[in-house]
């Protein structure tokens, strides 16, 4: 069973994956970094997308319907590629948020949303 | 962050120096602060860091559902609960790294960002944690020091992070959207316990607490956090002191004084 950067390993070897972040979703905190560095430091990175998951949870037009319905995945594309956002855990404070971002070219999202899925299914165990 | 930076007080800093010494040294055994907090060292490497404001690793493994109460206990009377729920197959490495991390950095934002008495260093064997886990001490101080200015983000009206939730009993909005945390910490709060207490209480992080509780500041949904007054015009007043009574769970009303109400009696008996 992988440890934390055997995940990081699983993520980057995604089809199109450049860059992978892991962050504590309460806190903001940066767990690890793989990949090329983005526009913004790996601190920065894991802190924005703590900000990202609290915007999205707080948000009324974003309330789920059902009560079972929770955020597992945030999706951002362009033209140029997308970000993937995986939260790993359901529990209200976290406990990790993983962003991964994927060139449009060489990567799916459907792919990278499957690979993702499994790596977080393979971490949180049975 | 400046502000943050000047508000710590000369003995955190005397922790703050103490464990950069002892990391530099390469130093073995556990730093203890205050009562219930210890730093466990191993050759200089920082490998758990314990608070008794915080949850402990065993509380958040099992509220999150992770481990049994009773599968902890009986791993950690073999010396070594982490390594033993590996083998058992109860817990993935991965897992197991991920609350010692929010266990760690939790209680280290804790000890370094409160005033404390004086640490005092034992050498001895190290945590069991040492051998699968480690951080720096640079990294816990930068991670506290993140978290305090993260927290003054969010909210940097009267402090809220000590006092004890009370909640607003009435809304005076028509919806309101709230983070799973915050709701539970809504759904708890008492009046009398602090975001820590209800951390232990809860089993979340103390952290992820006080930024909850900030955020539900910010959302002016808390009755201990209501900024000052602001003057208002003599027509809307009568108005809003009618709101603000309905609002008020216990009205704020001093002793009655008898003596100085017969005297009034009597004073407005002699006027008619």
């Amino acid at each position: 069973m992988p440890g934390i950067e055997e995940c990081m390993a699983q993520a980057m070897a995604i089809p199109g994956a450049v860059r992978a972040v892991l962050a504590d979703a309460a806190s903001g905190m940066l767990v690890s970094a793989a990949g090329q560095e983005g526009p913004v430091g790996a601190e920065a990175d894991a802190a924005g997308g703590a900000d990202l998951i609290r915007a999205v949870l707080t948000c009324p037009a974003l309330l789920p319907e059902r009560s079972d319905d929770d955020v597992s995945e945030i999706i951002i594309s362009g033209p140029a590629g997308f970000h993937l956002f995986a939260l790993i855990g359901s529990r209200p404070d976290g406990p990790l948020l993983i962003h991964l971002r994927i060139q449009g070219d060489t990567g799916n999202l459907a792919m990278a949303r499957h690979r993702m899925r499994s790596i977080i299914a393979e971490v949180s165990g049975p | 962050m400046n502000r943050t930076v000047a508000r710590i007080p000369a003995r955190i800093s005397a922790l703050r120096s103490e464990l950069l010494r002892l990391t530099a040294d390469g130093a073995t055994g556990t730093l203890r602060v205050g009562v219930d907090g210890a730093v466990h060292l191993n050759e200089g490497a920082v490998s758990f860091v314990e608070c008794g404001r915080c949850p402990p690793l065993k509380v958040l493994l099992t509220v999150a559902g992770k481990v049994e109460d009773e599968c902890w206990d009986r791993a950690q009377n073999g010396g070594e609960p982490g390594p033993i729920l590996i083998q058992d197959g109860l817990l993935t490495p991965t897992e197991l790294e991920m609350f010692v991390l929010l266990s760690v950095y939790d209680a280290g934002f804790a000890l370094l960002s409160a005033p404390a008495a004086m640490p005092k260093f034992t050498a001895q064997a190290p945590h069991w944690l040492a051998p699968v886990w480690r951080t720096t001490a640079e990294r816990l101080i930068a991670e506290s020091d993140r978290r305090a200015g993260a927290l003054d983000m969010l909210w940097s009206g009267p402090p809220v992070d000590e006092e004890p939730v009370t909640p607003l009993r009435r809304m005076d909005r028509q919806r309101l959207a709230l983070t799973g945390l915050q709701a539970e910490i809504l759904l708890n709060a008492d009046g009398r316990r602090t975001p820590a207490a209800l951390a232990r209480d809860l089993g979340r992080t103390r952290y992820g607490c006080l930024a909850a509780v900030r955020g539900l500041a910010a959302a002016g949904l808390l009755e201990n956090a209501r900024a000052p007054e602001p003057v208002i015009p003599l027509r809307t007043r009568a108005a809003r002191t009618a709101t603000q009574l309905n609002r008020r769970s216990t009205p704020l009303w001093t002793e009655i004084d008898e003596d100085l109400l017969t005297r009034l009696h009597h004073g407005l008996s002699d006027l008619t």
